[in-house]
């Protein structure tokens, strides 16, 4: 199904035209697509700005469509980043969890003579401790040795960037203009 | 008023084993070769008086009509071919003007059979009994 073989009407209910053009008809494909994502996917590295008149020229096809695409490419980009991001929080929470029970059987092992309320006690005067190395932990963005909760601190990090992408894909909105 | 993207993808079960054969993967918007965009886009208003359909030089096989409110919301697509059928049709999330269409062509005996292994060649046996569940399921609709 493509410009060729197919043709689309779309029928505006309740509408006038007013003036609204027509878009030329053009030809678009999986080939043009993918040299359309090659060159945008480089956006940023070196070029501060996408010409889309040139690309229009280059590709034959209005500006619109240009941008429309290139925004839905990057939109599903960070979509599988992100996906690729969760299911490497989740390779990392699951790694922590048999960390955890590793280390509990090895405490259950050695401290089998010391009461419950020691063990608290014991917990309560390191706590400090531990949340001062989970805060230089966030700040180093390193896992501390000996603190459990370092890892937590690396996954609200994981999870901040699905603030980040929704603010970049704001951004990006803004950049292409849509 | 911003014009329309359409994008159809083919669900037929032959592009995934087109795909698995080619080098695919690179881009985020077709993990197959399944994806078409019909960008041959007219537009019909209240206040249109002399609407030409005459495609006699072209060669159409497929046509789409959407209709949709004074909003630009779409509220209805028929797809008109005897090479593909409609399966679904849904809108992006956050644009109503970007339309986006599931549809299914002819099954053909796949040419690469005899190369697959069985457990690909199961899942395809299972993907394509769904497509005829889904097939059955549109015609029964209608």
């Amino acid at each position: 199904m493509d410009a060729d073989n197919t043709v689309v009407y779309i029928k505006v209910t309740g509408r006038n035209r007013e003036g609204f053009v027509e878009p030329p008809k053009f030809y678009w494909d999986l080939e043009k697509d993918q040299k359309l994502w090659s060159k945008i996917s480089h956006f940023g590295n070196k070029k501060k700005s996408i010409d889309w008149t040139k690309l229009s020229r280059e590709f034959e096809t209005p500006e619109y469509f240009l941008r429309k695409r290139s925004y839905r490419l990057f939109a599903k980009h960070l979509r599988i980043l992100e996906r690729e991001i969760e299911t490497k929080t989740r390779g990392l929470v699951l790694e922590q969890d048999t960390g955890d029970n590793a280390d509990q059987n090895d405490m259950g092992d050695s401290g089998s003579d010391v009461s419950d309320d020691e063990k608290q006690a014991e917990r309560d005067s390191v706590a400090p401790e531990g949340v001062k190395n989970l805060r230089w932990s966030k700040i180093l963005n390193q896992r501390v040795p000996g603190d459990p909760k370092a890892t937590d601190s690396s996954l609200s990090e994981l999870s901040n960037l699905s603030v980040s992408k929704s603010a970049l894909e704001e951004a990006l909105l803004e950049r292409l203009q849509l | 008023m911003d014009p329309f993207i359409i994008t159809a993808v083919d669900c037929n079960v032959k592009h995934e084993v087109m795909a698995m054969n080619g080098d695919g993967g690179r881009h985020p918007d077709h993990e197959t070769t399944a994806m078409t965009f019909p960008t041959n886009v007219k537009y019909v208003f209240e206040d249109d008086e002399d609407l030409s359909v005459d495609h006699e030089d072209e060669e159409i096989g497929n046509v789409v009509v959407v209709e949709t409110n004074a909003n630009l919301e779409v509220t209805h697509v028929e797809l008109i071919s005897d090479r593909f059928k409609q399966l679904s049709w849904e809108t992006a999330q956050d644009d109503n003007q970007e339309l986006h269409m599931r549809v299914i062509s002819r099954f053909e005996p796949l040419l690469e059979a005899d190369d697959l292994p069985l457990e690909k060649l199961m899942e395809i046996y299972q993907k394509r009994n769904e497509q005829l569940n889904n097939l059955f399921n549109t015609l029964s609709t209608t």
